[in-house]
C-alpha cells in the first residue's frame, strides 16, 4: 500500500463524510418545507431564499446554545449516548458503492470507501449497534419518560431488526455474495426488485421501524411521551441524535437502492440524454462515472422523499399494533419469502 | 499487511469519532454555561418529579429481548447458508433440507410462543 | 505498520474496557464497557483478516446478547448490596493473598506460552463460502443441535416470564 493509495483513501473518506454531513441540513430543509407543502402551509421561508439557510441557522444555534447536563443524569453515559447513536450511523455508509470505477493519476479508484467482502453484514452489524444510543440516552437521563421511551423504542427496533435480517436473506440467495459492489454488478441487466419484490416490501417497512420514523415513531412521538428518550437532551447532543437519525435514513435509502434498484446502474434513458447534452460515456470515462453517481443520488433522493412523504401522510401505529405487526406478520412474510426463493432457485427460475 | 479495505473501516470509525467528539467539544466551548437548578432539574411537564425513575418495568421487554436474540442467531446461521445455496443445489438438495429442518424447529418454538401469548403486547 | 498500530490501540482498549467492567459499581456502566470490549475484539478480528467473524461478533455478541444484558440491568433496578460490600472490605489480608496468588498464576501462564509459535498456522484463512460449506456438510449435526438449543431457550424464556 503506497502513500498514494493511502491519500486516495483519506480523500474518499473526507469527501464522502462531507457530502453526507452536508446532505443532513438539506434533508432538514426538505422535511420542513415538504411537510409544510403537504400540510398546506408555508414552511421556513425567511432565512435565505426559500428558507434554504434555515438549517445553517439551526447549526449555529446548536453550537452557541447552552448544553446542559441535568443534575440527576449520569455524568459519563449522558454525553456518551449521542456519540453511540452518531458513530454507527455515520460509519455504515462506508460499504456502499456510489459508482463503478474512475481512472485518475494512473490508478483505478473504486468509488466505494471500504470494498470489504462482507459489506452487507457490516451494515447490519452497525445498524444493530444503533440501539445502544437510545438505551443509554433513556437510562442515563434518570427521567421516567425517558427510560420508558427508550425501552419501548429499543424493543421496537430489535423486533424489526429480525424482520430486516430475514428480508435480506432473499436477495442474498439470489446474488450469492455479501459484497455490495458485486451485487450492483449483477444488476446490470435487470434490477433486484424484479427478482425479490416481497423482500423489498418487508425490508422497506422494517427500515422505517429501524429509523424510528412514522408510522413507527410512537416512542418519540411528541404528544405521547414528551419527547421519548431524548427528553432531557438539548443543544448539540440533541443535534447529534437528529443527525444520527437522518444519516441512518440516508444509509437505509442507499442500501435499498443498492440491493433492489440497481445501485449506481444508470437509470434507463440517461445515456441518450447525456450523449445529446454532450457528456462522454465510453466505458471508463469520467463522464460515465459522474452519470453513475448522479443516477445513484437521484435514486437515493427518491427514497428520502418517500420517507418524508410517508411521515407526513400516515397516522402512527399504536404500540401493541406495532409489535404485533413486527412479530406476527413481517417475520412470517420474510420467512415465506425465503421458502419461495429457495423453491425458485431449486426449479432454476432464478 | 492489512488490506486497504479493512484500513478504510478503521479510518471511517476514527473520522466519525473525531467528528462526534469535536462537535460536542465545540458546543462545550462555545455554548454559554449558566447553570440554574430549575433548568437542570428533571423534566416532568413543569411539576416537580414524582416517584423514582428506577422502578421495575414490565417483563415483556425482557421476553422481547430473548426472542430477538434467538431469532438473530437464526438469521446469523441463515446468512452463510444463503451465500452457498445457489452453488450447492446442483450437488443435491441436502443443504436445503438441513436448513429447512433448522427453520422448522424454530418455527415450532415460534408457534408455541405465539400461542402462549408472549407476542401479545396487551396481556 | 498499520497492522501493529491498530492492534495496540484495540488491545489496550479491549483490556481497559474489560478491567472497567469489573471496577464499576453501576451494572449498566459495566455492561457498556463490556460492549466496548466486544467491539474492540471485533476490531482485532478484522485486523487479523477475519471480516466475517468480526461482523458476526458485532451482530450477535455486541448487538444481541449485550442488548439483552442491558435490558435486564435496566429492568431490574439493582442496588449494590452495601452490607456485603462492607463485610468483604474488612478482610484485607486474605484479599492480598488471593490477589498475589492469582497474579503469579497468570504471569506463569503467560510466560510459559511461546507466543509466535503457539499461534495456529492458518495458511491464508478461510473464505466465507468455505466456512459455510463446512458448516453444512461436516458440522451439520451440531448445527441442528443448535436449533434445538434455541428452541429450548425460547420455551424456557416463556416459562420463566409467564408464571401465572
Amino acid at each position: 500500500m503506497t502513500l498514494l493509495d493511502f491519500t486516495i483513501l483519506a480523500a474518499k473518506v473526507v469527501l464522502v463524510m462531507s457530502v453526507l454531513l452536508s446532505t443532513v441540513p438539506i434533508l432538514v430543509w426538505v422535511e420542513r418545507r415538504g411537510s409544510a407543502f403537504i400540510q398546506d402551509r408555508l414552511g421556513p421561508n425567511l432565512v435565505g431564499p426559500f428558507g434554504l439557510l434555515q438549517p445553517l441557522a439551526d447549526v449555529v444555534k446548536f453550537l452557541f446554545k447552552e448544553d446542559p447536563i441535568p443534575i440527576a443524569a449520569h455524568r459519563f453515559l449522558f454525553p456518551l449516548a449521542p456519540l453511540c447513536s452518531l458513530v454507527p450511523a455515520a460509519v455504515t455508509f462506508a460499504a456502499i458503492p456510489f459508482g463503478d470505477t474512475i481512472d485518475l493519476w494512473g490508478k483505478t479508484i473504486t468509488l466505494q470507501i471500504a470494498d470489504i467482502n462482507v459489506g452487507l453484514l457490516y451494515i447490519v452489524a452497525f445498524g444493530s449497534l444503533g440501539i445502544y444510543g437510545i438505551l443509554l440516552a433513556g437510562w442515563s437521563s434518570n427521567n421516567k419518560y425517558s427510560i420508558l421511551g427508550a425501552l419501548r423504542s429499543s424493543a421496537q427496533m430489535i423486533s424489526y431488526e429480525v424482520a430486516l435480517g430475514a428480508s435480506l436473506i432473499g436477495p442474498l440467495m439470489v446474488y450469492g455474495t455479501f459484497s455490495l459492489r458485486e451485487m450492483v454488478h449483477l444488476q446490470a441487466s435487470h434490477w433486484g426488485i424484479l427478482l425479490q419484490p416481497v423482500a423489498f416490501i418487508t425490508f422497506f417497512i422494517s427500515a422505517f421501524a429501524e429509523c424510528n420514523r412514522l408510522p413507527f415513531d410512537l416512542p418519540e412521538g411528541e404528544a405521547e411521551l414528551v419527547a421519548g428518550f431524548h427528553t432531557e437532551y438539548g443543544s448539540m447532543k440533541f443535534a447529534l441524535f437528529f443527525m444520527a437519525e437522518y444519516l441512518h435514513m440516508i444509509t437505509i435509502s442507499a442500501l435499498t437502492v443498492t440491493l433492489f434498484f440497481g445501485g449506481w446502474q444508470l437509470i434507463p434513458g440517461l445515456v441518450p440524454l447525456a450523449q445529446w447534452i454532450g457528456v462522454a460515456t465510453y466505458p471508463t470515462s469520467i463522464g460515465l462515472s459522474l452519470l453513475q453517481v448522479f443516477s445513484f443520488t437521484l435514486k437515493i433522493g427518491f427514497f428520502l422523499w418517500l420517507f418524508i412523504w410517508i411521515r407526513w401522510t400516515f397516522p402512527r401505529f399504536r404500540y401493541d399494533q406495532l409489535m404485533s405487526f413486527g412479530w406476527k406478520i413481517l417475520i412470517p412474510v420474510a420467512l415465506g419469502n425465503i421458502f419461495l426463493t429457495t423453491l425458485a432457485i431449486y426449479l432454476k427460475w432464478i | 499487511m492489512i488490506p486497504i479495505n479493512h484500513l478504510a473501516v478503521f479510518m471511517m470509525l476514527g473520522f466519525a469519532l473525531i467528528l462526534g467528539l469535536g462537535l460536542l467539544g465545540l458546543s462545550a466551548l462555545l455554548g454559554r454555561v449558566k447553570p440554574d437548578p430549575r433548568k437542570l432539574s428533571t423534566y416532568e411537564c413543569g411539576v416537580p418529579p414524582s416517584g423514582s425513575p428506577r422502578n421495575r418495568y414490565s417483563i415483556k421487554f425482557y421476553l422481547i429481548a430473548i426472542f430477538f436474540l434467538i431469532f438473530d442467531i437464526e438469521i446469523a446461521f441463515l446468512f452463510p447458508w444463503a451465500l452457498i445455496v445457489k452453488s450447492q443445489i446442483p450437488l443435491g438438495p441436502m443443504v436445503i433440507g438441513e436448513m429447512f429442518l433448522f427453520i422448522a424447529l424454530l418455527l415450532v418454538g415460534y408457534f408455541y410462543i405465539w400461542k402462549k401469548g408472549a407476542l401479545d403486547w396487551n396481556s | 505498520m498499520w497492522h501493529d498500530i491498530i492492534f495496540w490501540i484495540l488491545a489496550v482498549l479491549c483490556v481497559s474496557c474489560a478491567l472497567c467492567v469489573v471496577w464499576q459499581r453501576n451494572p449498566v456502566v459495566s455492561a457498556v464497557f463490556l460492549v466496548g470490549s466486544f467491539l474492540a475484539l471485533a476490531g482485532l478480528y478484522l485486523n487479523l483478516s477475519a471480516p466475517f467473524l468480526a461482523a458476526i461478533q458485532v451482530i450477535i455478541y455486541a448487538g444481541a446478547i449485550m442488548v439483552l444484558f442491558v435490558f435486564v440491568m435496566m429492568l431490574l433496578d439493582l442496588h449494590h448490596p452495601l452490607d456485603l460490600y462492607f463485610r468483604f472490605t474488612k478482610l484485607k489480608f486474605p484479599k492480598l493473598i488471593v490477589l498475589l496468588l492469582f497474579s503469579w498464576f497468570l504471569c506463569t501462564l503467560i510466560l510459559a506460552t511461546a507466543f509466535p509459535l503457539a499461534a495456529p498456522q492458518t495458511s491464508q484463512g478461510f473464505t466465507i463460502s468455505q466456512i459455510a460449506t463446512l458448516l453444512f456438510s461436516k458440522y451439520a449435526f451440531p448445527f441442528e443441535l443448535t436449533s434445538l438449543l434455541l428452541l429450548i431457550a425460547m420455551v424456557g424464556g416463556v416459562v420463566l416470564a409467564k408464571k401465572k
